[in-house]
């Protein structure tokens, strides 16, 4: 049997099974309860919840506070009856009516957004209209499903609104597409994982704050399966494609975020404050040590950023789950009468704080960085020595340097960089140097005869990490050179085709290739001013970089940077003039190529000319347009 | 957030004026030519939600004291009770317009209040004939014009 409860201002219809009422109390006309009152004291918080009730409420409901019919107290009612249901929204059912479509109605008041997607009637005061359009609604969301809510999704759904249906973006434009025609953009969509016991509850929100082409993996913890209040993986059910059966691993392995729910299994937030112990003992972190792994345990995707949406707002939660390596927290507001402003900055928030993971420059700098550690863990899994360098010896201490770079890269993306200004310590360059400066430590280790003879690549490596060791080139790196760097490193340890280290380097046919830096007639060298990009110059274009692809096409950007950056006088200066390097005899060293031909085609010294970067046979030259 | 309406604004003035004359009378001291300054370390300026409590207090200070007054429980202003509070949930960019349109005046407007909580007077008029109208109820034959007439509005309001 179900019943229809009308909630509403005017007074009882014998056809309604129950009603309650707000009704202006005394002659003066002013109401003598607000909705908080109502709740604690009246009729709302005594409401059935077995899911028999379909409560069909007038948006226009007045009461102390909202007292104007505009203010569309109704939906502020609906709010208190979310909390009312908070353990069991599926069994909530609203049918809202009034006067206005429902379109209109949230044009008038943004804030309640909610009121387009839960089941309505627009009344026409035609016989029978109502009537006959509240049985076709009903019977509709029987059928199917009735929409659901919580305060805190309902609440996040609200800011959106306030803060002009900005959407959450979960693309990212690389600045070359920019520049295309909009319709021959091709940008990069993440994809998200969205993991929470209640995920019926946040999918409207989601699908309706963030853009409509984002690409979410809905998975729902079900923790009414196997045994209660006990962490389960295999409790996970993948919503967006129900029919997939796959295991967790499947389902997050290629994601670019994850977003979970800190309570999984247990009762919400409390007024408790737990310990580290138990904290490490909640499922939402539980969770999160197996898809990030931690000592021991490698985890499903340790380089995917993970943010916590969880009700709990205790910093020293923060504090410790940061500590572990989570991204980032946001705080689900469950309060049904949190302020307008309130929920629209929450959700600036939580938009701000996703587009870092998913449409800003640092979620490629994220993605990259996932990418990295997969390879390096491809590295790790090596059993018997496959490369030049896989050494029982020394592989430990090098998969120790490149996972410590690893490490200093993705702290360094994830600092807020306001705290460095604010103690006037902009970290633009010493992180990026440094990582250099660690990872060339592998250039020191005994290697057996890799340096006897070397080729473009080691010069590439020695000349980066000088300019990352001295003081007046260290500042000229950037975060960019640093990835770069460590891709390089990546793609020779990856190097299964050379098995012996006295090969790693070696010329082609013996003969000796070399970077030109600038040497003084005493055989001293000294910088270039530009000697970054000339060094990236011979790198690329040598035969040496053809197996660093994804270095290579960082390579390519980062050159075009450096030239955008340069002094033009000078940089024609040091290319046309280059001394050419001599042996002690002060003959020519065999294989030295004059800078101008190296990296340059047909430069002229006219510095009123503007610089280019010409693609010729997959090598880079600086040219004069 | 508060005291913008016309009593809290004078509780302002005098919350300010009482911050003036602590000033003053510590930039007093410190510019007389026979300053004695050891009074400064023992100045205390109190700012206070209420005066409760501080009958026990014996502070051994030159002390001013300063009431801000305040509360989230206190009543909302409207338009019977113009000199209550501005409940938190107005939002920033109303409140905006409140203050300016209301800086320098006396007293405030039943149109100010307005301005505030975002209500518009004609559609609220427009609303009412159907707040005591129960849906399952028997029609009656004005109210099918009676919604064309709010629909008008409304679409003109929205700029259709």
């Amino acid at each position: 049997m179900i019943n229809h409860v009308y909630i509403s201002n005017n007074s009882a219809n014998k056809e309604s099974v129950a009603e309650i009422i707000f009704v202006k109390k005394n002659s003066e006309e002013k109401y003598e309860k607000g909705i908080e009152q109502l709740y604690e004291e009246d009729n709302l918080k005594k409401i059935n919840t077995s899911g028999n009730t379909i409560f069909i409420i007038d948006v226009h409901c007045t009461f102390k506070g909202a007292e104007k019919l505009q203010q569309q107290g109704g939906v502020i009612i609906y709010r208190y009856l979310l909390k009312q249901f908070e353990k069991c929204q599926d069994k909530l059912k609203v049918v809202f009516y009034s006067p206005v479509p429902q379109d209109d109605l949230v044009k008038l008041k943004p804030e309640n957004y909610v009121l387009k997607l839960l089941p309505f009637i627009e009344c026409k005061y035609e016989e029978g209209q109502f009537e006959k359009d509240l049985s076709d609604e009903i019977a509709k969301y029987e059928k199917e499903v009735w929409v659901q809510f919580n305060n805190a999704s309902e609440n996040l759904l609200s800011g959106w609104a306030l803060a002009k249906n900005q959407s959450v973006e979960t693309n990212y434009l690389s600045d070359e597409e920019r520049e295309k025609q909009i319709n021959e953009q091709n940008p990069k969509w993440r994809t998200i994982a969205i993991i929470d016991d209640q995920l019926h509850e946040w999918i409207t929100t989601y699908k309706t704050i963030f853009e409509a082409k984002t690409k979410f993996r809905f998975l729902h913890y079900n923790n009414s399966k196997r045994t209660k209040g006990t962490f389960d993986k295999s409790k996970i059910e993948n919503l967006t494609d129900p029919k997939t059966a796959d295991t967790l691993s499947k389902q997050i392995k290629d994601v670019d975020l994850v977003i979970s729910d800190f309570y999984l299994e247990e009762a919400h937030e409390s007024n408790n404050w737990m310990s580290v112990e138990e904290l490490s003992k909640k499922s939402g972190f539980q969770l999160f040590e197996t898809i990030k792994g931690k000592k021991g345990e490698r985890g499903i995707n340790k380089g995917v950023p993970y943010a916590m949406h969880t009700s709990s707002n205790k910093i020293q939660y923060y504090k410790f789950l940061n500590a572990n390596g989570v991204d980032n927290w946001f705080t689900k507001d469950i309060r049904p009468n949190a302020t307008s402003q309130e929920k629209r900055e929450n959700f600036i928030v939580f938009k701000k704080g996703i587009e870092v993971y998913t449409s800003n420059p640092t979620s490629e700098l994220y993605a990259t960085l996932r990418d990295i550690w997969k390879k390096i863990e491809v590295i790790e899994t090596w059993t018997q020595p496959m490369s030049w360098w896989d050494s029982k010896t020394k592989k430990p201490e090098i998969l120790n340097l490149i996972k410590n770079s690893w490490a200093a890269i993705r702290s360094y993306v994830q600092q807020e960089d306001y705290v460095a200004e604010n103690i006037g310590s902009i970290d633009t360059h010493f992180t990026p140097a440094s990582v250099i400066s660690n990872m060339c430590k592998i250039l020191e280790m005994d290697f057996n005869g890799a340096f006897k003879t070397v080729n473009h690549c080691f010069h590439f490596l020695r000349h980066i990490r000088n300019a990352a060791s001295h003081y007046d080139s260290y500042n000229s790196l950037v975060m960019a050179d640093a990835i770069i760097y460590l891709e390089v490193w990546l793609s020779l340890l990856q190097n299964v085709k050379i098995n012996k280290a006295s090969k790693i380097f070696q010329p082609v046919n013996g003969h000796e290739h070399m970077i030109h830096v600038n040497v003084d007639t005493d055989g001293n060298e000294n910088h270039f001013k530009h000697q970054l990009l000339y060094i990236y110059l011979q790198y690329f274009n040598s035969p040496y970089s053809k197996d660093a692809h994804s270095a290579k096409m960082r390579i390519k950007k980062r050159i075009n940077d450096l030239l955008q950056q340069a002094d033009k006088v000078i940089l024609l200066q040091e290319v046309l003039n280059h001394v050419m390097p001599k042996d002690r005899r002060g003959n020519a060293i065999s294989g030295a190529i004059h800078l101008s031909q190296a990296i340059a085609c047909d430069l002229t010294d006219d510095a009123t000319l503007e610089l280019s970067i010409n693609e010729d046979k997959e090598k880079l030259f600086i040219m004069n347009d | 957030m508060w005291g913008v309406t016309t009593s809290e604004s004078e509780e302002h003035k005098a919350t300010l004026n009482a911050l003036q004359t602590a000033y003053d009378t510590v930039i007093s001291i410190q510019r007389s030519s026979n300053k004695d300054t050891s009074v400064l370390n023992k100045c205390v300026v109190l700012l206070k939600h209420d005066t409760d409590g501080l009958e026990n207090k014996n502070l051994d200070s030159v002390q001013w004291t300063v009431i801000c007054s305040g509360s989230v429980t206190q009543p909302s202003i409207n338009d019977t009770n113009k000199t209550a509070g501005i409940p938190p949930s107005v939002l920033i960019e109303n409140l905006e317009t409140f203050i300016e349109a209301t800086k320098d005046k006396t007293e405030i407007t039943k149109e100010d209040i307005e301005v505030l909580y975002a209500i518009d007077p004609e559609l609220e008029k427009l609303l009412e004939p159907f707040t005591t109208f129960h849906p399952l109820a028997t029609l009656t034959a004005d109210l099918k014009a009676k919604k064309t007439k709010l629909q008008t509005y409304v679409n003109t309001k929205l700029g259709k």
